[in-house]
């Protein structure tokens, strides 16, 4: 093992740009990699504890009156599945509206008188997408209520797109792992061809295959950690942008408080991959070369 | 055990249709003999070696070294036919990023030696070929001579019972290659079968020995000198 490291260090000695470059190429698939766990595993909140961050809208019929208002809230507040009722009236909708685009646009906001006022709702953590459809058909029939939004059609919706984003995650997987393995065993072949002329030496003087191999494999596993490492720190950099520079729109619209890392294993996956897939190259190109060499 | 190192029975060797390096050639050769292979260029020495190091695979016939059927060995088990037998080259063949104990070490590092039996054998193999203290330079800083006498000592170290060499001398000046040749016959005094493929007929004739000649690919004669 020690012959197969002194190997190993003097040929990223000789040939640092062709191992950075393979480095750099695992770091780059498995930031890839990483970025849909890391996006995966945050969004998976949104969807799997609908009731901790789904809120849902009620648009009230023009016209009524603060004892109509104040009897539904009460009638609402008996809700086993909600958490809290806000009332908004359309001015302060409309404040809150002009305040936001203010940020983006300079023009003056029009239409805000067509507002109706609002109640929004804050369901308990962990309600279930049943319950708050049943309340749906409960509530639908109050003559208070003009329109309902509880976005649970788009948590169904939502739902599906992350059964197609696994789909998607297990082909990214794939393509990710192949083509990788492809680009390094071609950057391994440069190197190899680079000192062929050593592994011939060193297999007539009698040594087996496994002795051959073994610095392949040590590289492979020594640059798949490389690759690991720099992809998660690039992963470290992409969360804290995440949470800074996206916090104030999306995070917010997501229901995402704290951007989580990956979890450990997730982690573990991210490295595992990375070795497998410079060990994959390192194996491939020692059978391409298996019939140039001496025999 | 057959007192023949190497049996060599209708070997052929043909890269291309009608193009033979070798043709129909039979020897053998007795355990703890000295002898030469000699022949103009093209003549099949270099081929005759490669087919008994089994670096190349003969055509046709047969090749028993050491008892061992080379022409029918499978890949896994040529490592264990090359632990048997050195092979000198022209070229020396040294890893120039290794020292020259590093160099000689290695064909015993690939046998799983341990370092305290690697170091012995490595300082035996150095001091018999002169190079006793030159264990810590690298090729790069030797003469062609020194780098040669250190290819002679990784030959041996593995103790073969048999030594090849291709035209070992063949790059070095008439007094070095005097000095690689008595080696090579202080390497057969202490019972090494040594087979030399040269075309250095002076060599030949200060050193004596059984000389088999070749002329495209076929023995054409095979004497033995009496010494």
């Amino acid at each position: 093992m020690s012959r197969s490291f002194k190997r190993i260090t003097d040929d990223f000695r000789r040939h640092p740009w062709m191992h950075l470059i393979s480095i750099i190429t695992l770091s780059i698939a498995l930031f890839i990699l990483g970025g849909f766990f890391l996006v995966s595993r945050n969004v998976e909140h949104v969807a799997d504890a609908p009731g901790a961050e789904m809120s849902g809208t009620l648009y009230l019929k023009a016209g009524i009156s603060q004892t109509e208002i104040n009897t539904l809230k009460d009638r609402l507040q008996a809700k086993p599945v909600i958490k809290s009722i806000a009332y908004k009236s359309k001015e302060s909708v409309a404040v809150e509206l002009k305040d936001f685009l203010s940020r983006y646009r300079s023009e003056p906001v029009v239409g805000t008188e067509l507002f109706p006022d609002v109640m929004e709702l804050q369901f308990i953590a962990g309600t279930e997408g049943e319950a708050i459809k049943a309340l749906r058909t409960e509530i639908q029939g109050y003559p208070e209520i003009e329109e309902i939004d509880f976005s649970e059609d788009w948590l169904a919706q939502y739902k599906k797109f992350r059964q197609f984003a696994s789909l998607l995650g297990i082909a990214l997987l794939f393509s990710v792992v192949l083509g990788t393995s492809f680009i390094i065993a071609n950057f391994m072949g440069m190197r190899h061809q680079a000192r062929r002329e050593e592994v011939d030496i060193i297999r007539l003087i009698g040594a087996q295959e496994r002795f051959v191999l073994a610095p392949f494999l040590w590289e492979g596993i020594v640059e798949g950690l490389l690759g690991a490492t720099g992809a998660l720190f690039g992963l470290l950099f992409a969360r804290s942008l995440m949470g800074g520079i996206l916090s104030v729109q999306w995070t917010s619209l997501l229901g995402i408080k704290t951007w989580l890392f990956l979890s450990p294993l997730q982690l573990a996956f991210v490295y595992f991959i990375g070795i497998l897939m410079a060990v994959s190259g390192a194996v491939v190109i020692f059978f391409r070369v298996q019939g140039s060499a001496a025999r | 055990m057959s007192a023949k190192m190497v049996r060599l029975h209708a070997v052929q060797k043909q890269y291309a249709p009608g193009r033979y390096a070798l043709n129909d050639i039979t020897f053998e050769l007795g355990r703890g003999e000295f002898a030469y292979i000699t022949g103009s260029n093209g003549a099949g020495k270099t081929t005759l070696l490669k087919v008994l190091f089994a670096m190349e695979k003969a055509t046709a016939g047969t090749i028993l070294v050491n008892n061992r059927e080379v022409t029918s060995l499978p890949r896994g088990k040529v490592s264990l036919l090359r632990r048997e037998v050195g092979f000198v080259f022209q070229d020396f063949k040294l890893l120039p990023d290794l020292s020259v104990a590093e160099n000689v070490g290695l064909p015993l590092e690939v046998r799983d030696m341990t370092k305290a039996e690697i170091q012995h054998r490595v300082s035996g193999a150095l001091q018999l070929v002169g190079l006793g203290d030159r264990g810590t330079d690298y090729p790069g800083n030797l003469s062609g001579g020194e780098q040669q006498r250190v290819a002679i000592a990784r030959s041996i170290v593995g103790k073969p019972v048999l030594l090849l060499a291709d035209e070992p001398t063949g790059n070095l000046d008439n007094r070095t290659a005097r000095e690689i040749m008595s080696l090579f016959n202080e390497i057969h005094e202490m019972g090494t079968t040594v087979l030399i493929a040269t075309h250095d007929d002076a060599l030949m004739a200060e050193y004596p020995a059984r000389v088999i000649e070749l002329d495209r690919g076929k023995v054409i004669s095979d004497k033995t000198v009496e010494v």
